[in-house]
Order: structure tokens, then sequence, then C-alpha cells
């Protein structure tokens, strides 16, 4: 039977080639669109993690002040229990949750303020920009300190040199110095979370957890749970966030838009050539039923010409995928607000197989209603048609 | 006719260029030291950190302090880059690009010219310290004060004392600019900072006299 229905297929060559094509360009533009969908959105996901901190616990108050104060690096008013850290780390959206203690130090004779900022390790990941200089190490013991580049600059301070503050009559060894990165870190000097508790006599206080989610979409349901810590309100980075999402939301519908629209191409493509072999083939058909054939081993035979046609027709629009897909992208990118820098299109084995699959079941349900007419036919009625 | 003029012309370039490469070298040469500075090499020895610019921070009271009879300041930065090569000699070390700078503020009385003040960042034991050094119209040091420090309280009070502070005055940068601890009752614990300020003090000192400051205003 198989042979018969290559056979059939290999009578008409034009018509099945033209139909292969509808099929492969289907599944082709459908692969890669996919692939771009995913890696755009793994871009972004990956974007945003490096601008490190997504979310706030913070004590409560005007949400927008202490937003402000935050991203500004400076220090607020009121202070969490220590042990918020805990709850954020056990809700399942949360990827990392790491306490930070922040305070000033007015220094009104040079009009400047020092913000020394408590951390331990786990704020790390949160701070992709963080490039130390050489010989620089994380806080080895109690008394180190790691300071910000202007803060280092201005006090002509290196690795392994001693540091005072004589406010607090604390006595450091330099342990660590950052490279200059434009953010508020360069000038902030950077203690261990119970130094700086024990400095600002703040033990067992934090004044906010920075947080990263495992998938930034989560960000609503997260929020809604972490704001029943006692005490605490989430700041989000709302415009970032939202952003976010939006570019997410209208890439997901695009990608959507246009994979309905390569696969009604495709179905249609497989229905019209099938129907039209069915029409063609009525006398032949009916030949075939009249010397015995059963409605089954005909539809079985229509059926298979459809899987055939599908299964070839998916694999050429996979290959076609992987050596269009370059071109595909830049196209693509031309119309896609805020495209990642990195190559977005990349083929997986799931897209793959994801792929091949609907392009099977779409041709294959095409198929099915013309094989299902071919059975129908009545053998003396086929045989009359001319 | 033409030959005389073209002649003419030759002969004033000439003397036009002899003139030029005798005063020329003489103008932007640095002035010379007539007695030996000894103690550069000795303080190089000891504090060889590089100093930086900053801000001068109380230039009111600083001033009626150094020069009461100033009515007023003028400001002014000093490039010193051309004379690299001859800081480098005298400070016997290779000056940062902040050293190749600074930033000096000249007080007068009325059209009179009294001193200049200048303010430095010099790498004390646990900081920053910013001193501020006035000298007079002849680079003999006025007064010094420290304006910010980050020094554990034993030490501040020993940069801030007017025994130690007053040890500067009169000094040219040929002085004698070593510390002699037993002149000035200086603690042990506080001579890392105490050879910064005098290291500091020193190097302030060659930038101000690298070039005649005075023939210039």
């Amino acid at each position: 039977m198989l042979t018969l229905a290559l056979n059939n297929l290999t009578r008409r060559r034009l018509r099945t080639a033209l139909t292969l094509l509808g099929v492969a360009v289907s599944v082709g533009v459908l692969a890669c669109l996919l692939a771009f969908g995913r890696g755009y959105e793994a871009g972004l996901g990956r974007e945003l993690n490096n601008m490190g901190i997504q979310m706030m616990l913070v004590p409560l108050g005007c949400p927008y002040d202490a937003a402000a104060r935050v991203l500004k690096g400076k220090t607020l008013d009121v202070s969490l229990p220590a042990e918020s850290v805990k709850t954020v780390r056990k809700d399942s959206a949360v990827a990392i949750a790491a306490p930070m203690l922040m305070a000033t130090l007015p220094r009104p004779s040079e009009g400047r303020t020092d913000l020394w900022v408590g951390v331990d390790e786990s704020v790390r990941p949160l701070k992709p920009w963080w490039k130390m200089k050489e010989g620089s190490r994380w806080f080895p013991d109690a008394n180190s300190v790691i300071l910000g580049a202007e803060a280092a600059h201005a006090e002509l301070r290196e690795v392994g040199d001693t540091f005072f503050s004589p406010e607090t009559g604390r006595k450091f060894t330099v342990c660590g110095v950052l490279e200059r990165s434009g953010t508020s870190d360069d000038s902030q000097f950077f203690a261990p979370l119970a130094t700086a508790q024990a400095m600002f006599h703040q033990p067992d206080r934090i004044t906010a957890v920075a947080i990263r989610l495992k998938d930034p979409t989560l960000i609503g349901d997260a929020s809604t749970r972490l704001q029943e810590v006692k005490g605490a309100q989430v700041v989000t980075m709302a415009e970032m966030m939202g952003t976010f999402l939006n570019l997410v939301g209208s890439v997901r519908t695009l990608v959507f838009a246009i994979t309905v629209l390569a696969l009604c191409i495709s179905g249609l493509s497989v229905f019209n050539t099938m129907l039209s072999a069915v029409l063609e083939r009525t006398r032949e058909l009916g030949v075939l039923r009249a010397v015995g054939a059963s409605r089954g081993q005909v539809f079985r035979l229509l059926a298979i010409e459809a899987l055939l046609l599908t299964t070839i027709g998916s694999a050429l629009g996979i290959v076609l995928a992987l050596l269009a897909g370059r071109f595909v992208e830049m196209g693509v990118r031309l119309f896609v607000p805020l495209a990642p820098s990195e190559t977005l299109l990349v083929l997986s084995r799931e897209v793959i197989q994801q792929c091949f699959a609907v392009g099977i079941i779409v041709g294959l349900g095409a198929g099915l209603y013309p094989a299902w007419q071919a059975s129908r036919l009545q053998p003396v009625e086929a045989i009359r048609v001319d | 006719m033409r030959s005389r003029l073209f002649f003419g012309v030759a002969l004033s370039a000439a003397l036009l260029g002899g003139v030029l490469a005798v005063a020329v070298p003489r103008l932007s040469a640095p002035p010379k030291l007539e007695e030996v500075d000894v103690s550069a090499n000795a303080l190089a020895k000891k504090y060889d950190a590089p100093s930086g610019l900053c801000p001068w921070r109380n230039p009111a009271s600083d001033l009626k302090e150094f020069f009461p009879t100033a009515t007023s300041t003028r400001e002014e930065f000093l490039a010193l880059s051309r004379h690299t090569t001859e800081i480098e000699k005298r400070i016997h070390r290779k000056p940062t690009g902040e050293e190749t700078g600074v930033q000096i503020h000249r007080a007068y009385n009325g059209e009179t010219p009294l001193g200049v003040v200048v303010a430095r960042r010099v790498k004390g034991e646990y900081g920053a310290i910013e001193v501020v050094l006035a000298t007079d119209t002849a680079n003999r040091v006025v007064g010094v004060k420290i304006q910010r420090l980050r020094e554990p309280d034993e030490t501040a009070k020993i940069l801030r004392s007017p025994g130690f502070l007053k040890y500067f005055e009169g000094k040219t940068v040929q002085s004698d600019w070593l510390c002699h601890c037993e002149q000035i009752e200086i603690s042990p614990k506080a001579l890392k900072s105490v050879d910064a300020v005098q290291g500091g003090l020193h190097t302030l000192m060659v930038l101000l006299t690298v070039q005649d400051i005075w023939k210039k205003a």
C-alpha cells in the first residue's frame, strides 16, 4: 500500500512538489518563529537578570519613596526583622533573596554622606555588573570592607590597605575594590551584614531584601504573596517589569498569529492536493473498489498519501528553517522592539520535534476528509465518471 | 636691491632665532635649587604614595588664618605636565596624572600678592587626609591645616596639633622635611600618617616651585 501511495504521488510530480513546498514553507516559518519567540523571551529574561534586582521587600511606608531611596542607594528609616529573608526564600517563585542593611554616616563638613551597605554573599548574583579589581576577594573576616570605585579613589585606598570609620570607631582591611560601574555602588562601602548590623546597632535587622525571581513573568503572583510578610511591602521595578511583560506578550501574540496562519496554509495545501487527487482519481478509486478493495483500504491509501506528503514536507521545512533561519531572524528583528543583541534563533530539539509533530498532525487532519470521501464512493457510480 | 632686502630679512630672522633659542629654555626652565634638597630622597623612601586633587573646603576661615590682610583670592589651575621629568627628579618617583596639575588660590591685598593656598589629598594610614598648605610669595610655608581625615583619635589629635602643624611654618622646598619626632612628640602609631602628610606637603611644595608662579602673575 505504501508503494501504491508513493506511485500515486509521483504520478503528479508538479502538484506533489508544490504541496510539499507549501507544507515545507509553513513548517519552516513555524519552526523559525517558535525558536525566535522562545529565544527572544529567554534573551529578554537574561537581560533582565543582568539588571540584577527585580523586586525589593522593604519596610511599610510610602512605596514610591522606598523605591526611589533603594534605587538611589539611600538608606531607609525603618527596618525589617532578618527573619523576613527566610520567608521570602520559601516562596516558590523566588530564585535569590539577599538581605541588605543600608545606613548612612553624614559628613557635613565634607558635604557628603558615606553610605554603608551590609550584605552577604547572596547579593553577588544580584549585582552582575560587579567586577573586582585585581587582588580583591570576598570578605575573609568580619573586619573587611569592599569599596566602590569612587569611594576607593576618594579615600586613596587599595586592596590590603586599612580603613577607619571614625563615627563608629571600627577599623577595617580593604579586601576588595570594585571596578567603576556607573551605578550608585561606586560610592558605597560594603561590609559583611553582621558587621554592619553591629556597627549601626541594628542586630537581626535589615532594611531591605533584594529579590530575583525564577521567571520574571511570575512577578504579579510573587508580589501578591510577599505583600503578606508582616510589616513589609513589595516594591517592584514596575516600569521595567511592565515593559518586559508587554514585550513578551506582544511577541507571544505575534508568534501565535503567524503560527495559526502557517498551520492554516499547510493544512489547506494538503487538503487541496488530496481533494484534487480524489476527484481526479474517482474512476480509478471506483475500479479499486470494484476489484475488491474495501472502504477501509481506500481510506488508508489516501491517508498514507497525506501522511507521506506532510512527513516529507515537514522534514523539508525543518531543513529550510535550519538553512534560512538567520535570514528570518534578520527580517523579524526589524519589527521587534528592544531585541536582545545575542542570537535569538536557536532551533532546539524540542522546537524541531514540536514543529514536526504539528506539521504531521495538521496535514494528516487535512487529508482525512478527502480520504473519507474517497472511501464512500460507490464503485458503479465512480466507474461511470469520465 | 632685492638681494640686499633678502640678506636683511635673513639676518633678522637668524638674530631672532638666536634670541629665542637662548630665551625660551630659560623661560620654561624650572628655577634652580641652590641648596641641596636633602630630605626628598629620604621622604620618597618613607612615603611613595601619590596624592590627589581635592576641594578647598573652608576658604573663608582658612584665608583669615593664613593671610589676615587678604582682601581677595583668584583661582588658577597650573598644568605642569611639561615639567614631569623635573617633578620626577625632585620627588624621586614618577608623578601621577593628578600630580602634574595643581589648583592654586592666589591671595591678594588689593593688587598686592600675598601668597597661595593649595589643598591636596594624601594617603593616610586609614583613609585620605586632606591638607591645606599656604605659602608666601617667596615660596615659604605660611601655614598648614588638616581639613579632613579618617584617622583614629590618637593620630588625628597629633596631626591636628599646633605643635605638628607649626613644624612646617617657614620651610621652603629645600628645607629638611623629614620627621623629627622627638621635637614634636609623635607617637609611633601615628608615624605612617605623619609621613604621609609630610610627603604630601613636600610634593605640593615641589609642584608649586617647579615653575615660577609669581613671575607669571
